[in-house]
């Protein structure tokens, strides 16, 4: 993984730079944590959207993207508890449509993970696509690196169980 | 084992829309942002409004309903429509501001929206960081389910404002308020709270949620913990049901949430 490097005392000038080497990731990221890659785009976009309006903030922080992560991270928890209720209901009415075409091999891997519980899901989509260390998870989430390395535990044991069922259906 | 890669591979299908459209929606939000908040304090100070009042933060219990924060009565004229949903989109997303959304063929409501609120269904819905308002005529269809768990039917509720508020008292599982009289965007009608909390086992439930009184066809339901504040009015002859509605939200997060439909006035269409 490519990270866009920030020194402490440097400022970010160049958000362009910052989009273009970070913006697909983070929706990538962001899948693997809903499931729905509209609602990830949605929410990265919306995180930049964010980033432009507190240039100044921004420029403040020693790691932009994890900021970026962070607000986008924060959207999408906002959307669980709402929107998924709206939902319920919309989706009688119409299918959301993908903005890219999500292939088989992606949707296997996202479905098992749809089916952790979701602070697990989102600790091990962090260590194991984003590549962030256990401590980095807890203080972007802001909670105990025990916490973490308790929800990375179970989160991957069970994960690896439903892979495993999953490529070895029972034949009864 | 699970394959971080393929999934990786996915970066490159994506295709990551024009950086300079983010930044003309940061500007438009910008400016929308500061001229709402210069309206704001000028119909706050001309106007005499009193400032929410914030409920007790600690409440575990439900407590008598209160009569909701004051009606903000002298609105900005300015009030825009709900921006066009864009091609294949379930949703909009709306800047800060005063917005108008039609109900019906006769009657429309001005609603004050913070920031990053999504609009869904032509706001029906409107979803902020806090809470969903839905707000919609309740003609003689609208009801209350059979069993919000068990039997999710929505059956009328009786045609008027009294005959809503006495279903939705009688309702199974929710823990309601007395219902008080209230004037919402100067509507009378009244208002009642109502909860289903977190301890509640919805598992049993259709959905793994409970149901909400709605009209058949827009009606949703939602996992506890719920908390609800609706208003019940009659708004020119018509029957109309605003919902304040936060699933796993705290009593305190809710007090502290925008004083959305506080703002809410109701306008006759033709």
């Amino acid at each position: 993984m490519t990270d866009v490097v920030m020194d402490g005392g440097r400022e970010v000038d160049d958000l362009n730079a910052l989009y273009a080497a970070s913006y697909r990731r983070l929706v990538v990221q962001m899948y693997a944590i809903c499931g729905d890659l509209a609602d990830a785009e949605d929410a990265v976009q919306e995180a930049f959207i964010t980033a432009i309006r507190k240039r100044r903030t921004l420029r403040s922080v020693n790691n932009p993207e994890a900021w970026i992560r962070t607000v986008a991270l924060r959207r999408l928890h906002r959307g669980w508890r709402h929107l998924a209720v709206v939902r319920r209901h919309q989706a009688l009415d119409r299918e959301p449509e993908p903005a890219v075409e999500v292939g088989p091999e992606h949707v296997a891997l996202v479905t098992a993970l749809s089916l952790l519980d979701p602070s697990q899901r989102e600790v091990v989509v962090l260590h194991h696509l984003a590549d962030l260390s256990v401590a980095e998870i807890a203080e972007d989430l802001g909670v105990p690196i025990g916490t973490v390395k308790s929800r990375l535990s179970r989160g991957r044991e069970r994960l690896g169980e439903l892979l495993t069922e999953r490529e070895e259906p029972s034949h009864g | 084992m699970a394959d971080w890669e393929k999934l990786r591979e996915l970066t490159y299908q994506v295709a990551p829309p024009d950086l300079a459209s983010l930044a003309r929606t940061a500007r438009r939000r910008q400016r929308r942002a500061r001229a709402f908040g210069v309206l704001a304090a000028l119909v706050l100070v001309g106007g005499g409004i009193g400032v929410a009042a914030v409920g007790d933060t600690d409440r575990d219990t439900l407590q008598p309903a209160e009569d909701p924060t004051p009606t903000i009565t002298d609105t900005p004229e300015d009030a825009l429509p709900l921006p066009g949903r864009p091609p294949g989109a379930d949703q909009v997303s709306v800047d800060a501001g005063r917005y108008r959304i039609p109900l019906s063929d006769t009657l429309a409501f001005e609603v004050d929206l913070p920031d990053e609120t999504s609009a869904h269904d032509d706001g029906l819905f409107l979803a902020t960081e806090d809470f969903v308002v839905k707000t919609e005529v309740a003609g003689d269809a609208y009801g209350v389910p059979r069993h919000p768990c068990t039997d999710q039917t929505i059956d009328p509720a009786g045609p008027t404002v009294d005959d809503l508020v006495q279903a939705i008292s009688n309702l199974p599982l929710y823990q309601t308020t007395p219902p008080e009289p209230v004037v919402l965007g100067g509507a009378e009608g009244m208002y009642v709270e109502a909860r289903i909390p977190r301890s509640y086992d919805a598992s049993k439930c259709e959905g793994d949620a409970v149901q909400l009184p709605g009209n058949r066809e827009t009606a949703v339901s939602g996992p506890p913990p719920y908390i609800g504040r609706w208003w019940i009015l009659d708004v020119e002859g018509q029957r109309v049901v605003v919902q304040q509605n936060c699933w796993g939200c705290r009593p305190d997060q809710f007090d502290r949430a925008p004083q959305t439909p506080q703002s809410i006035t109701f306008t006759p269409t033709s």
